[in-house]
């Protein structure tokens, strides 16, 4: 287990992004870069004794990455309505074809955030409990204000709009 | 407005639904169409998505791991006066965090001639610097605190042994490290972790300590069973249990675990479990499904839970064929009811008109050519996978909602040929994944539904329940 190997510990670490990363192009889904990633390491973790650690690991886990990537996005889609798997499709190739190599968020865009997140109103900061914190959809945040589900939709979508400038403002100042 | 932009802004309002539609997974399928002639219009917009969905696990990993959430407001106490305006008429005041950046980096100013006495001001704003410094450094390197509370009590007689004291247990209570949480032969309880999405039910005459949860969550199980529904846990921080005999090692999942002066069992019911045995340092990784025992003389490997199967039930289909049932609103993903069974088994309690789905896998304790025969008082199919995905599954046998048969006739034959499959091979101790769908119509009558199977030289039985297994996701606990 993790604990009691710090090479595969720093290894993980040090590719945690990059599988991230891959899983996001490979399955673009809510939460499922996340899955996905957890599982590659998990099944990574589960055969360390069969891999030379000393060598660069990054191909070794790009493959597990589109096998895992594989099963789960068959997973996520194989009952969805056919208009729905549909859309899901057209996503994950255009994703899949998008050639520019994206990065996972670190330490610095983390801090950046932080500090975005303590300088909205208070009222946004709600918005970001209820759907981030709480998991609640907008629809389910809408039911509740008796609201129309699509405005709170857009508030959302602003809402990470402006967080992701704000990010960027960051990173470009520090 | 002009009518062009009038229209452009419609569209991008259009854009900015629907795209937050997809990433918070409560698109509907009408909607779906819409979306996707956006995209093929402007295909760079599938960037605008895969930045989106990366942001928000930003945003959800940066909110779950620091204290800055209102943690006194809730969901039930916001109105629409308290949000909504706010936010679509309030900007983030960008000019002031520009100015404040600006202010704390400053790397172009003139060396001052001499050293002069600060200001107020500056003296502020390095105390404002060092504040944030160490809040940044408190949120990097502070372990995770989410204090294990008593979430329920369902006896008087359960105790929290102190430092030698005992303490009843009481709904709210918080857990020092080193309590021992005990429950009595009448009595359950839960424990829970602050806004963590975790849970550990104690059953009757359980035993459990609370070792430690800042660093990671550590318990010990001394006697008794708990039932743990375990959310994500931070890399390298996995939950661990000890029994007696093993350590369980989790990030993740749904389980049980049950422990005795000389056994341990664990069964895993969703993600993936690791189950040290503590007598020789052997492991083996436990999958949704699956079971493990840690005994002395008992070969520790990962078994095939037996017994049960998934029974899903959809109310007031309309029609009585089962592709009725395929065409059914929540149909495959929103059942009416949901739950384990020891047999293969239909409701009997209503004449209604729904639709129900068994699923699991069977696990043949002889390898045979078997041939399944299915009878129904209504409309049935069954399909079986040639391995344990169902992806590989083919109807193999079926009967319509034309061919009504009686209860009793359900229950006594099993002869009409279109019920029943060809020969299949099955392998002996292999899973097979199988679905059953049956559809009870209006006036069909009482609902009877027999699954069975046979092979050559034996009469025709229903399927023993120790050949099936339930199905399971391998999904994690939380999303």
């Amino acid at each position: 287990m993790p604990e009691t190997n710090p090479i595969l510990d720093q290894l993980i670490e040090a590719n945690t992004g990059f599988v991230h990363a891959l899983a996001l192009r490979l399955a673009p889904a809510p939460g499922l870069a996340e899955d996905i990633a957890q599982q590659v390491f998990l099944e990574f973790i589960a055969k360390a004794a069969q891999w030379d650690l000393t060598q660069d690991i990054k191909p070794l886990l790009a493959g597990m990455t589109r096998n895992v990537a594989r099963r789960c996005w068959r997973d996520k889609t194989r009952e969805m309505p056919e208009q729905m798997r549909q859309l899901a499709e057209h996503i994950r190739e255009l994703a899949a074809a998008a050639t520019e190599d994206s990065n996972w968020h670190g330490q610095e865009e983390k801090k950046a955030l932080h500090q975005c997140l303590e300088k909205l109103p208070e009222k946004s900061k709600k918005l970001v409990e209820l759907h981030y914190y709480l998991d609640l959809t907008s629809v389910a945040i809408a039911r509740q204000m008796e609201v129309n589900a699509d405005a709170v939709r857009r508030a959302l979508f602003r809402l990470r709009e402006h967080l992701r400038k704000c990010i960027r403002v960051m990173l470009a100042r520090s | 407005m002009p009518v062009h932009d009038m229209n452009q802004s419609a569209n991008q309002n259009e854009v900015e639904t629907l795209t937050q539609g997809y990433l918070e997974g409560s698109l509907t399928p009408s909607e779906s169409p819409r979306l996707l002639a956006l995209l093929k219009e402007d295909p760079a917009r599938v960037k605008l998505i895969l930045a989106n969905l990366q942001t928000d696990a930003l945003i959800k990993e940066v909110v779950d791991q620091s204290d800055w959430v209102v943690r006194t407001s809730t969901a039930a106490a916001l109105s629409a006066d308290e949000i909504l305006p706010a936010i679509l008429i309030e900007e983030i005041d960008f000019s002031a965090l520009s100015a404040s950046v600006e202010t704390l980096a400053q790397p172009n100013l003139p060396a001052p001639q001499r050293w002069r006495v600060p200001s107020r001001r500056t003296w502020l704003l390095m105390a404002a610097c060092i504040a944030i410094l160490l809040s940044i450094a408190f949120l990097l390197l502070s372990p995770l605190e989410s204090t294990p509370r008593v979430a329920s009590v369902a006896d008087a007689q359960t105790t929290v042994e102190r430092a030698g004291q005992t303490l009843a247990a009481s709904k709210g209570m918080r857990f020092a490290s080193g309590d021992v949480l005990k429950t009595d032969t009448n009595g359950t309880a839960a424990i829970n972790f602050g806004r963590e999405q975790t849970q550990i039910e104690l059953a009757a005459n359980t035993e459990l300590k609370i070792l430690d949860w800042k660093k990671s969550k550590r318990f010990e199980l001394q006697a008794g069973e708990i039932k743990a529904t375990v959310a994500r846990q931070r890399w390298f921080r996995a939950m661990v249990v000890i029994t007696p005999q093993a350590k369980v090692t989790v990030l993740g999942t749904e389980f049980v675990l049950s422990a005795t002066t000389n056994l341990t069992r664990l069964e895993v019911r969703k993600g993936q479990v690791r189950l040290m045995r503590q007598s020789d340092g052997k492991a083996v990784q436990v999958a949704a499904g699956s079971y493990a025992i840690a005994a002395a003389g008992s070969e520790l490997a990962a078994l095939p839970i037996t017994g049960k199967v998934l029974r899903e039930v959809w109310r007031h289909v309309q029609g009585s064929e089962v592709h009725d049932l395929r065409l059914q609103p929540g149909f495959p993903d929103r059942p009416d009811e949901l739950g384990f069974l020891a047999a293969l088994e239909t409701l009997k309690e209503t004449n209604d008109t729904f639709g129900v789905r068994l699923r699991g896998y069977l696990i043949p304790d002889e390898t045979d050519d078997y041939t399944f025969i299915v009878s129904a008082n209504g409309a049935v199919a069954l399909w079986l996978s040639e391995d344990e995905s169902p992806e590989n599954r083919v109807r193999i046998a079926q009967a319509s909602a034309g061919a009504q048969s009686s209860e009793a006739t359900v229950r006594a034959s099993f002869n009409a040929t279109q019920r029943q499959s060809a020969p299949v091979r099955l392998e002996r101790g292999r899973r097979y994944y199988f679905e059953v769908l049956y559809v009870h119509g209006a006036g069909q009558g009482d609902p009877a539904l027999k699954v069975a199977w046979t092979r050559p030289g034996h009469e025709a039985e229903e399927i023993p329940s120790e050949c099936l297994a339930p199905f399971i996701t391998e999904r994690g606990a939380k999303r």
